[in-house]
């Protein structure tokens, strides 16, 4: 006579820790504020990452879903606005640089 | 024997049924127990992957560290930790496309496309104080728009740091019946590249002249739009230091510890030597005009003469090169801006009527006013430089934004010409914005000071209007039953507007604004002029232009924008 208890029962059991998950990185605030008008609507940026394989999303506090995407080592494009500050965060990537290249206010 | 067998037989049977029991409810007890330790435990570790699950974005989404940008020089903002993750989450898509922040997700490889749109209506009410005009009601769209973005990325091509940048803008006249002036591709078009060292674009676009102050009207669109006095010459429906230059090639400097500098030509192209036709590539519309309106020589249009090209009726206002520097420097609460800009040879001579037109000879003749002087306008340039700053600070009950500039406005003719020349003159602009909560209080003030002359007799504000000044190269009343030589005249102007605008959020808004506009006798300026759905003008049913006008509106809208 089988007196074990069911083993997918005994599996779960035995599983006290659960399983690790993915850490999405610590987005670093930037206030442009300082060059850019507060009435622009986008900024562009020129994006540089080290090391080059690295990755970052920029996005508008409150959007990051409308995010923008840059690749290393260096490349530009637009990151919209809705007010001052702005995130960044890293993918693989130790440190970033920005420089403003331009930004586009509403008529 | 055989009975000590069977009872033995039995009792072993027996005790083996027994045993047999006690055994069965033994483990029985200990199943139950466990099932229901294991049960509980499930249950324990169900509800932590659970909580670990909901809290997972907070817990993976650390405070911001903040980066002082102060601590560092020009414009670079860095560092951060090493980020362990190995790719950024994948974006959203729909129907399987991605989607990159509202706009659409790559049709070609490294290209972003983005849809974007401003829609801005208003109701407005507003009086002219013109006789036969009276208090009116009407419904604008005010400078709506809708735009196709393109952004093709170099560096995965071996350009670093560099993209290949498109623009196709359209006005969307939603209020008015559709012509071609919103066409595909009537605003701010171009193609170019962009780079660390600036960015080089051609097509059409609004002047660095233009945008360097645009910020700082707070009206802008509705009719207590700056343009009715500022960047405005002839004090008329069409600010002509305000404009969008066709056939155009510009250069953006990239931001230097706040400096940016951009600069636009725009060659004249022209046909006529003297600006007096359409310029190569266009047709029916002359140069320094906005479409179909005053000046375009679009046929049936306000002071429009037959003839395509070669018909040399381009005089009023069309002009041949164009250049347009502004140089704008932000540090913090603190801004400041320079601009020029110089049209060439702006042809005028529909004020004078000395067009020589090779297809209609004899036409032109010479004009007098009352007191005998006969009109000389010309072809000369104009040009345009300004100087402005802001300042921006907390009162405790928000920000504050306070804007000004002054403007410079000259016309170079010869002394000759001086009398009737209205193009030349000064103006100052002040604006304050008081932000409270999502509510944004402005007020501003514009001034004209007095030109040298005017090349024309302007109406008195009644019947008599339409009665011409009679002017046959003797000396005459210059005041006379109808009209009067307006270059007797003060024509200095005042615009006052106030206002409030409701931000719902990042994207819509409601506002209301009320304006007003007072001037001298020789003065003939407008509201709305180059920013709403239409003008406010001091015009009667017969097209007379009213001297001295005051011109009162408010108006309240919407404005969306994605």
């Amino acid at each position: 006579m089988d007196m074990q208890p069911p083993p997918a029962l005994v599996q779960v059991q035995q599983d006290e820790v659960p399983p690790e998950l993915p850490v999405d990185p610590a987005p670093i605030e930037v206030n442009v504020s300082k060059y850019i008008p507060e009435s622009a609507t986008a900024v562009t940026v020129v994006v540089t990452l080290t090391p080059p394989t690295g990755q970052a999303v920029i996005y508008a506090a409150g959007h990051e879903r409308e995010g923008t995407l840059f690749k290393g080592p260096r490349s530009i494009d637009e990151v919209k606005l809705f007010g001052p500050i702005i995130y960044v965060k890293l993918y693989g990537a130790a440190s970033f640089d920005i420089q403003y290249t331009n930004y586009r206010q509403r008529e | 024997m055989r009975n000590k067998l069977l009872s033995g037989t039995a009792c072993a049977a027996l005790c083996l049924f027994s045993f047999s029991g006690a055994a069965r409810s033994a483990t029985l007890d200990d199943v139950m127990a466990r099932l229901d330790k294991i049960e509980k435990e499930n249950a324990e570790l169900r509800a932590k992957v659970r909580s670990l699950s909901a809290a997972r974005p907070v817990a993976a989404a650390p405070a911001a560290v903040p980066v002082d940008p102060a601590k560092f020089k020009g414009n670079p903002v860095l560092h951060a930790a090493v980020a362990p993750s190995p790719a950024p989450p994948p974006g959203p898509t729909i129907g399987g496309i991605p989607v990159k922040a509202g706009p659409l997700g790559p049709l070609i490889d490294n290209t972003t496309v983005t849809l974007y749109g401003s829609i801005d209506v208003s109701g407005d009410i507003f009086n002219p104080s013109v006789f036969d005009q009276g208090t009116k009601l009407g419904v604008a769209s005010n400078i709506s728009s809708f735009g196709v973005r393109v952004r093709h990325n170099l560096a995965p091509y071996g350009w670093d740091g560099m993209a290949v940048v498109a623009q196709l803008e359209s006005q969307v006249d939603i209020a008015s019946f559709p012509t071609e002036r919103a066409a595909f591709g009537t605003r701010d078009s171009f193609l170019g590249m962009e780079s660390p060292w600036g960015s080089i674009k051609a097509g059409k676009s609004d002047t660095p002249y233009k945008k360097s102050t645009a910020a700082m009207d707070p009206f802008t669109r509705t009719l207590g739009d700056y343009n009715s006095i500022m960047g405005n010459t002839g004090g008329d429906n069409r600010a002509e230091f305000d404009l969008r230059l066709p056939h155009a090639i510009w250069y953006e400097s990239p931001i230097f510890s706040g400096f940016q500098f951009s600069a636009l030509f725009s060659p004249g192209q022209n046909y006529a030597k003297d600006n007096a036709d359409y310029a190569y590539g266009d047709y029916f519309q002359c140069t320094g005009s906005s479409a179909r309106g005053s000046g375009s020589n679009f046929p049936n249009s306000s002071g429009s003469i037959p003839g395509n090209i070669g018909g040399n009726g381009c005089t009023d206002g069309s002009f041949g090169n164009a250049y347009s520097a502004a140089v704008t420097y932000k540090n913090g609460p603190f801004n400041a801006i320079a601009a020029y800009e110089l049209h060439e040879g702006v042809n005028r001579h529909g004020d004078d009527n000395l067009q020589l037109n090779v297809n209609a000879p004899g036409a032109p003749g010479p004009i007098f006013l009352p007191d005998g002087t006969q009109i000389l306008t010309g072809v000369h340039n104009e040009w345009a430089a300004k100087i402005g700053g802001g300042y921006r600070f907390n009162d405790g009950l928000g920000d504050v934004q306070l804007s000004a500039f002054y403007e410079w406005i000259r016309r170079e003719v010869t002394a000759i010409e001086q009398p009737f020349n209205e193009r030349s003159r000064d103006g100052v602009f002040a604006s304050a914005t008081q932000y409270i909560g999502k509510w944004a209080i402005s007020g501003s003030y514009a001034h004209a000071f007095k030109t040298p002359g005017n090349p024309a007799c302007l109406s008195f504000n009644n019947v008599n209007a339409g009665v011409a000044c009679v002017a046959d190269g003797t000396p005459q009343p210059i005041v006379q039953i109808g009209q009067f030589q307006a270059n007797r005249f003060d024509d200095s102007a005042n615009q006052y507007a106030v206002g409030a605008r409701y931000y719902f959020n990042d994207w819509a808004s409601w506002y209301v604004v009320g304006s007003v506009i007072t001037q001298g006798p020789g003065a003939h300026y407008c509201l709305g002029a180059s920013g709403h759905g239409y003008q406010v003008c001091s015009r009667d049913a017969g097209n007379d232009t009213i001297g001295g006008a005051t011109i009162k509106a408010a108006t309240t809208g919407m404005t969306f924008n994605f």
